[in-house]
């Protein structure tokens, strides 16, 4: 894919009209050769990946893999030693600004929630407008009350993370993410720590984010979620990426023999 | 807050309680009985010493002595330790020699007149404390503005200014309570932010900073506070050029127990911040939160919740090592209530002096352990699973 460097208008989620549907793909996120080391061990080669405004990626693989940690590049949790990274055409390596301003514009949500256990929901959604975007306190709690009502949650909204269910607090996490308007949202694995009964409740607000037209990358081990949202599925393994795809054919017809064999494994467990 | 199923209550009477905890079997029962004759044994003595026997309300010393018998006579004669005015103490407790030596034990020998200088400083402080409390606001920088100037004027009251009907009251006459109080609280309001500072210093990735605090507090937490008070009292003045040598001598202890207690203060803080999960860091960072952000509305709320019992356990520590600014020559409560023996009427009354010092500090320690207990009920409450 080739980036356009035009920069469309404002892109404010979740009232914009999706990015797809205005015909103007511009890159959000562009990685270039991207290579990590932890010490000796190299966990990440060479991956390159562009993703336009509005595309939903969905990535897999077996663990150790190489997907969180790609994800997590993405943000600047994590360093990388070689390559470029562009998010909304700020580069997180050269610009020394670059790492904050990129945090702003991406949400994160993390397989264990990471809520912030000291502060009530709604002080967990409103902390990061109130403090690094500024806004004023009710605009801020107005916003994160209507962020609570679309995640079916704001009769909690005065309660602390701890006194919530998983599926709960991954939501509240969700929302908090998006309270920031970001351009893109990652998912670290978002279902891996809840009970089955509460990844549904999770997944359909992921399914309901995705139709809004939101940049999404998303690690996950859900393959029908994948089937059904994702534009491209990523197959990682030992630190490259094997194979990218659209779904049908991702899983239908996988080119290469890992794919193949992942799928085999993960599909008959299922 | 959280519905609980209440476990059905089983009655037991006072009786079988009794029995189920004390006498429950033969061996039981024999232990049961020997330790209460011990404590009977122990315990008897003292009460009849500080309750029963004791003199409680007088303004004369003579009432705790009686005129000696004529048989005492001839022994102490033959002993040679007559009294000269022939009177010795009686069995009980002499609590009169607390009460009129009282505003020695409270202020030392601060000047007569101007007492009433240290109520007014003590409510002054008070206020602002009071002031600082929820109701009234909840911006930390307010609160922080409040006990501050509450201290403030509690010091200038108290310490007096210059040209002013508030006359100066050098340090030196300060003594006993008001010593112990100044030493122990301005002990703790420097040590605390000192101690966090330090506390996350150490953890800091500038590889000078870092190594500066472990330096510090490694150096500081290997010698005893005695021999950081003395530093500070005699050693300091003489590095120091002759002007600055003149530094008040409770500055200097105050100066010495800060820099003590920021240590181990500073080493409580560094477990609460371990026990944070790093999740909670890369969420305030993937939110935009700058590390300054991250620490101050994330991370150091959580780990002081977590460090509190033992921060407030290094507090009651600081607060009885107050006591050992004795050996530099200042009369805190510990040294005032021993020098009150060397007023002549009440020599040999130190059990009394050192009962009555013993139970002011036992008192401000069980207050400070029992305002942490509110406070960690408090957040729990909050967090309720």
């Amino acid at each position: 894919m080739i980036m356009t460097k035009d920069l469309v208008g404002g892109y404010v989620f979740p009232y914009s009209e999706s990015a797809s549907q205005s015909g103007a793909k511009k890159s959000m996120v562009k990685v270039q050769e991207l290579n990590k080391w932890y010490g000796e061990y190299h966990a990440l080669r060479d991956v390159s990946l562009s993703v336009s405004a509005g595309e939903r990626i969905v990535i897999c693989g077996p663990s150790g893999s190489g997907k969180s940690t790609f994800i997590r590049t993405l943000n600047g949790l994590e360093s990388f030693q070689k390559g470029e990274i562009e998010v909304d055409g700020i580069s997180l390596k050269s610009d020394p600004k670059g790492l904050e301003k990129i945090r702003a514009e991406v949400g994160m949500v993390f397989q264990s929630f990471n809520l912030f256990p000291h502060l009530t929901v709604l002080e967990n959604i409103t902390l990061a407008p109130l403090w690094v975007r500024r806004t004023a306190r009710a605009d801020a709690e107005k916003v994160a009350m209507d962020l609570l009502e679309r995640v079916k949650i704001a009769e909690h909204a005065s309660k602390y993370p701890g006194q919530l269910s998983g599926g709960q607090q991954q939501r509240v996490a969700i929302a908090r993410a998006l309270a920031m308007q970001p351009k893109v949202m990652l998912f670290d694995e978002p279902t891996s720590a809840l009970d089955p009964e509460m990844i549904k409740e999770v997944l359909d607000v992921m399914r309901e984010l995705a139709s809004t037209g939101m940049t999404m990358l998303c690690v996950t081990h859900e393959m029908t979620f994948a089937r059904e949202v994702a534009d491209r599925v990523i197959f990682m393994d030992a630190g490259k990426i094997v194979e990218i795809a659209p779904p049908e054919q991702f899983f239908s017809a996988p080119q290469e023999e890992r794919t193949q064999k992942f799928l085999s494994q993960i599909l008959s467990s299922h | 807050m959280n519905e609980r199923n209440l476990k059905p209550r089983v009655h037991e009477s006072a009786f079988s309680r009794l029995k189920k905890h004390f006498f429950s079997t033969k061996g039981n029962t024999l232990l049961t009985l020997i330790i209460a004759v011990m404590l009977l044994a122990v315990t008897k003595p003292i009460v009849q010493w500080a309750f029963v026997d004791a003199v409680w309300f007088s303004t004369t010393a003579d009432s705790c002595t009686r005129p000696i018998t004529e048989d005492e006579r001839v022994k102490l004669t033959e002993e040679g330790a007559l009294p000269a005015d022939g009177r010795v103490k009686m069995d009980g407790a002499c609590w009169p020699a607390i009460w009129n030596t009282a505003p020695l034990l409270v202020a030392g020998r601060y000047p007569h007149e101007e007492r009433w200088r240290i109520g007014v400083g003590f409510v002054l402080l008070g206020l602002g404390l009071v002031f600082a409390k929820k109701r009234f606001t909840k911006k930390i920088s307010l609160k922080v503005l409040s006990v501050v100037v509450g201290l403030g004027a509690f010091l200038l009251v108290i310490h007096g200014v210059p040209g002013t009907p508030l006359k100066v009251v050098e340090t030196n006459l300060w003594g006993g309570f008001l010593v112990t109080f100044v030493l122990a609280f301005l002990g703790i309001a420097g040590a605390f932010p000192i101690g966090l500072l330090l506390a996350i210093g150490r953890r800091s990735k500038l590889f000078i900073v870092q190594k500066c605090c472990v330096i510090y507090i490694e150096a500081i937490r290997g010698v005893p506070l005695v021999t950081v008070l003395f530093m500070a009292n005699f050693l300091l003045p003489l590095f120091l050029p002759a002007s600055a040598a003149q530094i008040d001598p409770l500055l200097r202890a105050l100066v010495a127990v800060i820099a003590f207690q920021a240590a181990y203060i500073a080493e409580v803080v560094r477990g609460g911040l371990q026990a944070i999960p790093s999740g909670q860091y890369e969420a305030s960072q993937a939110l935009g939160l700058s590390s300054l952000q991250s620490l101050g509305l994330v991370i150091l709320p959580q780990a002081l919740r977590v460090s509190l019992p033992p921060l407030v356990g290094t507090f009651i520590s600081l607060l009885k090592d107050t006591s050992l600014v004795a050996i530099i020559g200042l009369f805190d409560l510990l040294g005032s209530a021993r020098n009150i023996t060397s007023i002549p009427e009440w020599a040999g009354r130190d059990f009394e002096a050192l009962c009555a010092a013993g139970l002011v500090y036992w008192v401000m320690c069980y207050f400070l352990s029992r305002y942490s207990i509110s406070i960690e009920n408090k957040l729990q409450l909050r967090q309720a699973r």
